[in-house]
């Protein structure tokens, strides 16, 4: 309901999904599963009298019927509305009472609530949000009025800032089966001719015990805390329905996708898309430090040649998206005024060519697991953020330990890995291209 | 070494406590624990010998440490030279006196640390093990920037591109015109970066910004996190302690004028899915005044998230955004009050009354305790959350050396609010929401315009381009893919469309016609678009009449009748049409669309219409309503201009019912007293 980050939507920000590493070590938790299928992770930590409590739903946008979209983010409107218990428009008023807040996010693979709350308020954080787990309000006056803001949502978000339409625009250029190729967001038009039962059906679904991940992080004691999920989350009863995960596979690429689209923008951009494995995976910590090596940072190569040396573009960007399933790496430029936006894509096929043809150097590799060391240290700093990346850890590798393995998985990545890769997916053939250009007036 | 001590407070959470816990009751909500206490962490100060103050807050919670190095000096004027101050800043990490701008870079990405300049400092992190690496970069970027003038024109080239990049994102659209329009030319607030601007920035006017500026006497340099004072102070002299102190320029600027009446103020932008709209406004409101923590409350109840009127009504009732907020600021030269959303398109004005609406809400009515309390345990929540990050402290310290507040206005934050009342919201309302003094600033389609004339206080529209500056509008410019024929097709359609108007059989019109002292009855009387009979009666006695059956006419004037002739018939067939615009073209009329003209204070399009007889008229259309409000025709070598008021709606469709008609000094006007349609008018009335 609140400021939903649309995970997709942060094209501009280096993503680390998880991580952890901290002076005092690794992360110290506890997990255990209700009868129910809910799975429970309690992490404490005592430095500030505050607490988060959130529950990880595994159903993103990829989980939707392609004639339904949007519904994973709609949802994410629709449990801020009501439950059984609780009146229409009251759930907010509730955390903000006890002075706390609460959002949730969206992602193609995930759906993110949670509360902010000071440490006495362990109980109404879980009374809330096993209220929603276990009868939701999806009702009619709600859907009508939430449709109408989640279509502005996509206005303001895609359609009106320059360039906001260039992650869709990608998405279904190099998706021609998977469900990657939609948005959280959706369309339109589904958005607005889904049904009230549709919903209905969707909850019934996705927002069970057995599909979901509660996590408590902060100053609490256990015992409470186990006590309180019993009392509140035990009672839930499992869902009935079995729970849709495409298993589509998409097809291996053998061509270059390259396309035009005009837009109302004054500088165009160059975008490519590679496709690459699962986040995760091996080769995924090898993508991820081979986009670092080419734009985290001034001496970066393609910010040191491209935007440094011979002036071609005012912004460079390269980075994997973190997606379940085998997802995108995306490179992007806006080239400076009056620079040919092909002459930015030629200089930045010289940047790949040159990572597929030469090892990096020695001292290239250890900048970037360097770099990687100081962003860790940081992914955990809050109860906020380290609440979120336990609840990943489990959703996408049923380890919440492999939340505290990201620096290893990091360090296992080799020189020689980094050219493997960049050989094995950042070629043409691999990939989308689009350019951004002015629309004509 | 002065030692803050530490700061106990009992969070003042407003709970409720409602349920017994025994058995879960999921009908309730459960019962809060007893409040925690909140914690403010310590933090350690010093100054070196040349003036500059060091704030420690020390953390040893994770091996990192950060240094945010901040001047304390007024904002500079820039004029048309605005952007000169930024560039100053970013070219201190573009090169020192031993370093070159890649040397730099890659020395900090190496030990994947951040380093950044700005034209009010310098900032850097990174692990604590490099600390003394980090600083010593900082200490170099700072003290000896070398300003390499291929590195300045790299930046005026990119910035030349960022300025394109963005022309056409209505945020930044939105934000130089509130610069301008708020803050005016005088004020360093006002300076807006453009491409003009940018072409009168030269390498020596970043050279003595940063020699007039740049002194360790106006410095406090945060440091924060795993370090020791004993280290930090160590580390400081090191690298800043040789920095030479020196005086810096201090600038005062007046107040920026408060804004009269509701100005509606727009920047085109085509075709725009949704309008950004914004009431803003300057206000005198400077930080650690008394007045600034009632105001934080009552902004939060205005415009903060759920709980907020302005999300409540734009976003929960009406659906026409998908957020809503206002935000208040303070500020040493001047605070500024906000209230805006992203809207559909076509409820842009419906936006801004709403957005009036809770304003007023506010100002003029209390709000409900529970509103209140919650708002207050919000920002307590706030607060208490913020502490989780050593850097919070950090810029409570600097704000409190920055804005000189007293030393323990952080300490006693909680206190303070939780002695404001909702009589103190009520108050600071009323000084500083004033929606009937303030801008209404909207970034979206100029055909909103004339809509939104209406919310202005003098009926006026300001257009600005994206840069902030006025747009004269030529007055003859016609939008662009308008023709005569849509600006006909509009008219129709305003006066109750094709079908309707196709639909009249017969109408009869009865008036009255001033003509100077004397006043004269008119009838006129129009059947199938064939016939038509008119008579004009003063005293009872028949000035002229006419009858026309389709074949012959009978004209009468002063006492004589006389049939017409053929030149007298091809007008009265013509004047049989009742609507001769559904029809121009095949009526022998050609229209062309000539220019615009203000008619009434209104803008018209002017339609020249030559008939088949070769004779020339000009329509003006009202560019809003469609109307028709004007003619101009040629009356036997005289020039007839017909005025257009007061339309009226019959049946469905709409008339003027005054026409003014002004022929040489003479001035005649017409007003209809009754007039029917579709009465079956007999035949015999024609003949």
């Amino acid at each position: 309901m609140m400021i939903r980050k649309l995970f997709l939507s942060l094209l501009f920000v280096s993503i680390f999904a998880i991580g952890s590493f901290a002076q005092t070590g690794k992360i110290k938790f506890e997990e255990y599963d209700l009868a129910n299928g809910l799975h429970v992770i309690l992490q404490q930590d005592h430095t500030t009298p505050n607490i988060v409590i959130s529950v990880m739903y595994h159903v993103g946008s990829k989980n939707e019927s392609p004639e339904l979209t949007g519904f994973a983010h709609f949802f994410e409107h629709l449990m801020f509305e009501g439950t059984e218990n609780i009146p229409r428009h009251q759930y907010d008023k509730y955390v903000s009472r006890a002075g706390g807040e609460l959002n949730a996010n969206t992602s193609t693979d995930r759906t993110y609530y949670y509360e902010l709350l000071p440490s006495n308020q362990l109980a109404l954080g879980m009374w809330l949000e096993s209220e929603r787990m276990m009868h939701a309000k999806v009702e009619a006056i709600g859907i009508k009025t939430q449709k109408d803001v989640v279509i502005q949502e996509k206005k303001q978000r895609y359609d009106n800032p320059p360039y906001g339409t260039i992650l869709p625009q990608t998405l279904s250029h190099a998706y021609e089966k998977h469900p990657y190729r939609w948005t959280p967001i959706g369309d339109e038009e589904h958005i607005r001719n889904a049904k009230d039962e549709d919903f209905l059906n969707f909850y019934k679904e996705f927002y069970v015990p057995n599909n979901a991940v509660l996590t408590v992080c902060g100053d609490f004691k256990t015992e409470e805390a186990k006590q309180l999920v019993n009392d509140y989350f035990a009672a839930i009863p499992k869902g009935t329905k079995e729970i849709y995960r495409p298993s589509i596979v998409e097809p291996v690429k053998t061509k270059e996708v390259r396309d035009t689209v005009f837009d109302n923008i004054q500088l165009p951009a160059v975008i490519q898309a590679y496709h690459i494995p699962a986040i995760g995976t091996p080769d995924f910590y090898a993508v991820s430090m081979l986009g670092k090596l080419l734009t985290d940072g001034k001496s970066s190569r393609m910010n040191k040649t491209l935007v440094e040396e011979r002036q071609l573009a005012l912004q460079m960007m390269a980075m994997p998206m973190p997606n379940e399933d085998p997802g995108l790496s995306l490179a992007f430029g806006i080239p400076n005024m009056g620079v040919d936006p092909m002459d930015l894509e030629n200089a930045m096929e010289e940047q790949f060519s040159l990572v597929r043809k030469e090892l990096i150097t020695e001292r290239e590799f250890k900048k970037l697991q360097n770099k990687v060391e100081n962003e860790l240290v940081s992914s955990n700093a809050s109860i906020e953020r380290r609440a979120e990346n336990l609840a990943t850890a489990y959703t996408y590798y049923k380890s919440t330990e492999r939340a505290n393995q990201e620096l290893d998985n990091y360090l296992a990545v080799t020189r020689e890995d980094i050219k493997r890769v960049a050989n094995k997916y950042f070629v043409p053939e691999n990939r989308v291209v689009l350019y951004y250009l002015p629309k004509v007036k | 070494m002065k030692k803050i001590n530490k700061f106990l407070f009992i969070l003042v959470a407003i709970c409720l406590v409602t349920s017994v816990h025994a058995q879960v009751d999921r009908t309730k909500a459960p019962a809060a624990g007893p409040a925690p206490k909140v914690q403010l962490g310590d933090y350690d100060t010093f100054t070196l010998k040349n003036g500059m103050k060091v704030l420690v807050v020390e953390n040893h919670n994770l091996p990192k440490v950060s240094f945010n190095l901040q001047l304390i000096i007024d904002p500079v004027l820039e004029g048309d030279k605005s952007g000169y101050v930024s560039i100053a800043g970013s070219l201190l990490e573009s090169g020192t006196s031993t370093k070159t701008s890649q040397e730099i870079a890659e020395e900090i990405d190496f030990i994947g640390a951040r380093l950044g300049s700005h034209s009010e400092g310098a900032y850097a992190s990174g692990l604590s093990k490099y600390k003394d690496q980090i600083l010593a970069l900082m200490a170099d970027v700072v003290l000896t920037p070398s300003f390499p003038a291929d590195e300045f024109d790299k930046l005026i080239k990119q910035m030349n591109s960022g300025i394109q990049a963005d022309k056409t994102s209505p945020k930044s659209i939105a934000k130089n015109v509130r610069r301008k329009v708020m803050y005016g030319d005088a004020h360093p607030y006002g300076d807006v970066m453009t491409e003009a601007t940018l072409a009168n920035i030269t390498l020596d006017d970043c050279k003595s910004y940063y020699a007039n500026y740049f002194k360790p006497n106006v410095a406090v340099l945060a440091i924060v996190g795993d370090i020791t004072t004993k280290e930090a102070k160590k580390l400081v002299k090191k690298y800043f302690g040789k920095w030479e102190s020196g005086k810096v320029p201090a600038h005062v600027y007046e107040m920026p004028a408060k804004i009269e009446g509701k100005r509606v103020v727009l920047a085109n932008k085509d075709a725009a899915p949704q309008s950004t709209v914004q009431v803003v406004y300057p206000i005198n409101l400077k930080k650690g005044t008394a007045d600034v923590i009632p105001v934080s409350v009552m902004d939060a109840m205005l415009g903060r998230g759920f709980a907020g009127l302005l999300m409540k009504n734009l976003r929960e009732d009406k659906a026409y955004t998908y957020g809503a907020y206002s935000s208040i600021s303070a500020d040493q030269l001047v605070g500024d009050f906000y209230a805006g959303a992203e809207v559909k398109a076509n409820v842009t004005d419906s936006a801004f009354i709403e957005i009036a609406k809770e304003m007023n809400h506010i100002r003029n009515e209390k709000m409900t305790e529970d509103h209140f309390n919650m708002t207050k345990a919000t920002l307590a929540g706030d607060f208490a959350r913020a502490l989780e990050s050593p850097s919070t402290i950090a810029s409570f310290a600097l704000a409190i050396e920055r804005y000189n507040l007293p030393a323990d206005y952080y300490a006693t934050y909680l206190e303070k609010l939780d002695k404001v009342t909702l009589e103190d919201v009520q108050a600071v309302a009323k000084k500083y929401v004033d929606p009937d003094n303030a801008i209404y600033l909207v970034v979206g389609d100029k055909k909103l315009k004339e809509k939104l004339a209406k919310l202005s206080s003098n009926n006026v529209v300001e257009e600005y381009d994206g840069e902030g500056q006025i747009v004269k509008e030529d007055p003859n410019a016609i939008p662009e893919g308008l023709t005569a024929n849509i600006v006909v097709e509009n008219y129709i359609k305003a006066i109750g469309g094709r079908e309707k108007l196709e639909s009249i059989k017969d109408m009869s019109v009865k008036g009255e016609m001033k003509m100077g002292p004397m006043s004269i009855n008119v009838e006129q009387a129009y059947k199938n678009n064939k016939m038509f009979a008119m008579s004009m009666v003063m005293n009872g006695q028949v000035l002229q009449a006419i009858k026309y059956n389709g074949a012959s006419a009978k004209v009468m004037a002063q006492g004589q009748e006389n049939q017409a002739n053929e030149e007298q018939l091809k007008g009265f067939k013509m004047q049989a049409h009742m609507f001769a615009e559904l029809d121009l073209e095949g009526l022998g009329f050609s229209s062309t669309l000539v220019g615009t003209e203000k008619v009434d204070g209104k803008k018209t399009f002017k339609l020249e219409v030559v008939g088949a007889d070769g004779i020339t008229k000009y329509d003006f259309y009202c560019a809003t309503t469609g109307l028709k409000l004007k003619t101009v025709a040629q009356q036997n070598g005289m020039s007839v201009t017909m005025l257009y008021n007061d339309y009226k709606d019959v049946d469905g469709l709409k008339f003027p019912f005054t026409t003014l008609t002004k022929m040489g000094p003479q001035e005649m006007p017409l007003t209809i007293t009754s007039l029917e349609l579709n009465k079956d008018i007999k035949d015999e009335l024609f003949n």
